[in-house]
């Protein structure tokens, strides 16, 4: 009985510590660490890629996660819509397999480069938890705003709040980003046992 | 050796049933199978009410397996549901999960079984699948897999305040769980998958406390 309690307690309180160490590393206002990562033609990207970017946006997604999908269209809209302005859009893909990425870039004809994190050491050192995740950077890669695309994962025509184009805008006119940071529904990353 | 009588006995009952079976028409054999017809109408009956049973029984079963079906819910009942308790002596479970969530789905047989080993333990199963796929996804879920704990589905498309409002802790991604001790008022909050009899575990620590 006594045994019991005890591995009971150790058990809870296993959980409740890996409960609380989630990964939430990088915060607004944090500079965020570069990385080089391959895209599916095999060529290493990393932030110095971008010789002429005023900033970057960073998205942490996945192929199949129903929100990543109804986002993807939208992540390739923002990219055609800010890349001339400075603002490239850097896909990171968080745990499916290069083959699926080579596929679903070329299936999409994306514009924006779609990385593969074969370790997930970037996606780690973001601390991203769901996808799709936003990181808006500076020029010298201080984080402007963490989170959502916009405020409808089913209709972007519904949405009424788009987060990230108004996070650019105010970086591009030299204005405070008023909102800094929002959450959305997501995939949970699946986190890969190395 | 056999006896007088015993051939009579052989010689009568064999005439008898020669009689009796001979496709001859005569009047035992039409009135033979006029009972065999009446016999065999009579087994149809029977056996179409028998088939009637049946159906009706697996009606009644059809009805209760499906008769749990999601409610639709906006985020002003969700707080009101999440503010609430069945009973002062309750533990309140809330699991976020949807469909498409493969952990999610993973982990709801912990919440079934600790649904059926707890009186003490209400389970609410808030599914964030697209509302449009309410019959084609969660409710076909719930008929397939039986499902006893209570399932609504969260009809909202902008989750930024009400990911906050549940817990400031959630990051927004499923599964996410808020369990609400009634008896102290106090709720802890899980993101990720509950691993092998890790509710339970976590149930039973909240049940044994004082």
């Amino acid at each position: 009985m006594i045994l019991r309690t005890i591995l009971l307690t150790v058990f809870g309180v296993a959980f409740i510590i890996s409960g609380m160490t989630r990964p939430q590393d990088l915060n607004v206002g944090d500079k965020a660490s570069d990385f080089s990562l391959a895209n599916f033609e095999g060529e290493m990207i990393s932030f110095d890629s971008y010789d002429d970017a005023k900033g970057y946006i960073v998205i942490f997604t996945c192929n199949n996660c129903p929100y990543a999908k109804g986002y993807q269209q939208r992540i390739a809209e923002l990219h055609d819509k800010y890349v001339s302005k400075g603002f490239p859009v850097i896909a990171i893909n968080t745990s499916d397999s290069k083959d699926e990425i080579t596929q679903r870039a070329k299936e999409m004809n994306y514009p924006f480069v779609y990385l593969y994190d074969e370790t997930q050491k970037v996606t780690r050192a973001y601390g991203a938890t769901n996808t799709p995740q936003v990181y808006v950077l500076k020029k010298d890669r201080t984080v402007a705003y963490i989170g959502a695309i916009d405020n409808n994962y089913k209709d972007a025509n519904a949405a009424d709040k788009h987060y990230v184009q108004d996070a650019i805008d105010a970086l591009l006119a030299n204005k405070e980003v008023k909102i800094f940071s929002t959450k959305a529904i997501g995939c949970s990353i699946k986190w890969k046992n190395i | 050796m056999p006896n007088f009588k015993h051939q009579l006995f052989l010689f009568m009952s064999t005439k008898f049933f020669t009689f009796y079976f001979s496709p001859n028409n005569n009047k035992f054999h039409i009135r033979f199978i006029k009972k065999s017809r009446m016999i065999s109408w009579q087994l149809k009956q029977s056996a179409y009410k028998s088939r009637y049973i049946c159906v009706l029984i697996s009606l009644f079963f059809y009805v209760t397996a499906t008769a749990q079906k999601a409610e639709l819910i906006k985020s002003a009942e969700l707080f009101h549901m999440l503010g609430q308790c069945s009973a002062k002596n309750k533990i309140e479970v809330y699991n976020f999960w949807a469909t498409w969530c493969a952990p999610c789905i993973r982990e709801i047989p912990q919440f079934e079984a600790v649904n059926k080993l707890y009186e003490e333990v209400n389970i609410t199963l808030i599914s964030l699948d697209d509302a449009d796929e309410l019959n084609n996804q969660v409710n076909m879920f719930i008929t397939k897999r039986k499902l006893d704990s209570k399932v609504v589905l969260l009809d909202e498309t902008d989750f930024n305040e009400i990911i906050n409002r549940v817990d400031t802790n959630w990051s927004g991604a499923i599964p996410a769980t808020l369990i609400v001790d009634c008896r102290n008022g106090k709720r802890t909050f899980y993101e990720g998958e509950f691993k092998e009899n890790e509710l339970k575990y976590t149930i039973e620590k909240l049940l044994n406390s004082p």
